[in-house]
């Protein structure tokens, strides 16, 4: 996307891997909610409960999807050092179709991961809101 | 058209940029702030529901325990809208490459929805301690 206007140049070097290190900040941040969330969520299970045991095994599964997908966008950090290393040792720029590729493969896990969250937490509300209105 | 205000129809100014990045900035670490204050609270209650041995007790622990934890989701809501929606824009804008796409309004909704959760956080604050104080 955006790196398509930029050359094959100590410009388009950084930009890249500024970006690159944004998303993997999100896929990071992806991971710590999932966990976080998670932690809150078993608080909650009560197996006595049909209506908040099936919603909080639904929560629990999304919640362990976006954690897995935001990981696999994390490992690619690795492809990503293997081409910097590379292009350093070979004294040759980036190889950009690569590089955009990879950019684009963990925006692509970190925007799904994110709509996952998304929902988990709008159900993860819901069970909340039941909890304190049982409590009025 | 007429003079436009603000982002959403001219590139950001540089003066703006820089103003727009610390404001962003000052957000994230309120809700962080907010995020730990909320991870206090439930602590605490935590700590006096194995201590109380009164239903009625136990059952407050429980409402105002659900309340926090309901503020705590949304502060991490607003850190994932922040991160995923009102970030990139802004760094987009930073590269130059695409202009004037910064949406001002989803900005300033979610830093009116901080200002909120920081209240419910304050009251929620309020309540643990006249909890506390009550206690026999």
């Amino acid at each position: 996307m955006e790196l398509q206007k930029y050359s094959l140049s100590e410009e388009f070097e950084t930009k890249a891997i500024e970006e690159l290190q944004s998303d993997l900040d999100r896929s990071k941040t992806i991971c710590n909610t999932s966990s976080d969330l998670d932690e809150r969520i078993m608080h909650y299970y009560e197996e006595g409960d049909r209506w908040r045991g099936k919603n909080i095994t639904e929560i629990m599964k999304r919640l362990d999807k976006a954690y897995l997908m935001s990981s696999e966008a994390e490992k690619k950090e690795i492809d990503v050092k293997r081409e910097v290393k590379r292009s350093t040792v070979s004294k040759k720029p980036l190889k950009k179709e690569k590089f955009k590729k990879i950019i684009e493969e963990i925006e692509k896990i970190n925007q799904e991961a994110y709509e996952e969250i998304k929902s988990t937490i709008k159900k993860f509300k819901e069970i909340l809101d039941k909890e304190i209105e049982e409590y009025k | 058209m007429g003079k436009k205000e603000g982002l959403t129809k001219r590139g950001l100014r540089d003066e703006y940029r820089e103003h727009a990045i610390q404001e962003i900035g000052y957000s994230g670490r309120t809700i962080e702030k907010l995020k730990k204050q909320g991870e206090n609270l439930h602590s605490i209650l935590d700590f006096y529901s194995n201590k109380v041995t009164e239903k009625e007790e136990r059952e407050k622990i429980k409402e105002i325990t659900a309340k926090v934890d309901r503020t705590t989701i949304q502060l991490i809501e607003l850190k994932l809208d922040y991160e995923f929606k009102i970030i990139p824009d802004i760094k987009r804008e930073t590269h130059r490459v695409q202009k004037g796409k910064i949406d001002k309004e989803k900005a300033l909704k979610i830093e009116e929805k901080i200002k909120e959760t920081s209240e419910e956080m304050k009251e929620l604050s309020q309540e643990v301690l006249k909890f506390i104080k009550d206690l026999k």
